[in-house]
């Protein structure tokens, strides 16, 4: 359900939840200054740096799934493209305005955005899609 | 609004002898509305009617209530804004109090067509407009210039945002950051006055290039980012 074998068919954007390879069509769509992955036991880390000097982190699980993201930095980035389908999700949990940054959290989804311009930090990750034994909070 | 230190010397003026006038209920989300004054807190806050309480010049009463979408614990001020040289001017409540952003911004649809602000021009001519991005979502609307009145003293040729979803096409890559919040609902404020104190708004990297989001030049529904030094 992830989306995993849509991805030949449809590359155009969506990150969260899809496979390892939409990191690329990421870093064309953000015009993405510099690209390096780093491997940990049980995840590989995309780092994608922006113009603006944001950088994008894609938690991306041995099966290939981007299971997190996380952004950091002067402006946001283009959140519709780095959430990919859980983007609607969080534009209408957030629709309603409560000033809290922690705009979705359920089974399904959590969605987390802070800060200010020149200062913005967040993050997204799917529960079910983390792989066994990582800690949530490596996304960041 | 980057580049407006008369702007910043007016906000911060204003705001260094900031005083509550109302503290109202904290919490909970009631829909305690006007009644916030009703329970006697045991601080020494003075309840007094901003109508009674004499103000410097440079100061301005501060409202803390839920606003107008029931947020509760907002700091909310009045803001008159003026066109350019003229006494046509409309005074605005409810514009939220932001240390973290920069500038006025309010909405055209609460502006009196009398209040006929012009647009800013970059140095090569082009329509200037804003996509403001908040933690939460975003603002959109042209950059115009405004005279801007706060308690007591009012700074001429200020640019501002008005705010206006209809202002030529929102550009994907704005409505792409988030939530709209392009109507005082959506906002929770009839505006926000922005009292941050750096001189780029967007950072370093966006007075010397084209960042997605933030500046644009605009012609008819076309808009295109734009570097603002």
């Amino acid at each position: 359900m992830l989306g995993a074998t849509c991805v030949l068919s449809l590359p155009a954007e969506a990150t969260l939840g899809q496979n390892v390879s939409t990191v690329g069509n990421d870093q064309v769509l953000m015009h993405a200054t510099a690209h390096s992955a780093t491997s940990q036991a049980a995840y590989t880390v995309h780092l994608l740096t922006l113009p603006s000097g944001t950088v994008v982190r894609e938690y991306v699980a041995p099966g290939g799934i981007v299971f997190g993201v996380a952004w950091e930095g002067p402006t946001l980035p283009d959140l519709k493209t780095t959430l990919g389908a859980a983007f609607d999700s969080y534009v209408a949990a957030t629709a309603t305005r409560r000033g809290t940054p922690l705009a979705v959290s359920n089974s399904d989804l959590v969605v987390f955005s802070g800060g200010h311009l020149r200062a913005f930090a967040g993050h997204a990750y799917l529960p079910q899609a983390v792989p066994a034994g990582v800690d949530v909070n490596v996304i960041q | 609004m980057r580049d407006s230190d008369s702007f910043l010397k007016l906000a911060i003026a204003a705001l260094l002898m900031v005083l509550l006038a109302a503290c109202g209920g904290g919490g909970g989300g009631s829909s305690s509305g006007s009644a916030s004054n009703a329970s006697a807190p045991t601080q020494s806050v003075t309840n007094t009617s901003p109508a009674t309480q004499v103000l410097a010049a440079n100061a301005v009463a501060v409202t803390v209530d839920s606003g107008v979408s029931g947020v509760p614990n907002m700091p909310f001020v009045s803001v008159t804004v003026c066109a350019p040289g003229t006494t046509q001017c409309q005074t605005i409540n409810h514009v939220l109090v932001d240390t973290g952003s920069w500038g006025l911004r309010v909405f055209a649809s609460q502006l009196p067509s009398s209040v006929a602000l012009p647009q800013e021009q970059d140095a090569s001519g082009n329509q200037l407009a804003e996509c403001m991005q908040f933690f939460d979502g975003y603002t959109w609307g042209a950059v115009r210039i405004a005279d801007v009145q706060v308690g007591g003293e009012k700074a001429a040729s200020l640019p501002i945002q008005v705010i206006d979803p209809g202002y030529s096409a929102v550009p994907s890559n704005c409505s792409s950051v988030g939530a709209s919040r392009n109507t005082p609902v959506a906002l929770a404020a009839n505006g926000v006055l922005g009292i941050g104190v750096f001189k780029h708004d967007c950072g370093a990297n966006c007075a010397q290039q084209a960042v997605p989001a933030t500046y644009y030049g605009c012609a008819g529904t076309t808009c295109t980012s734009l570097a603002i030094a």
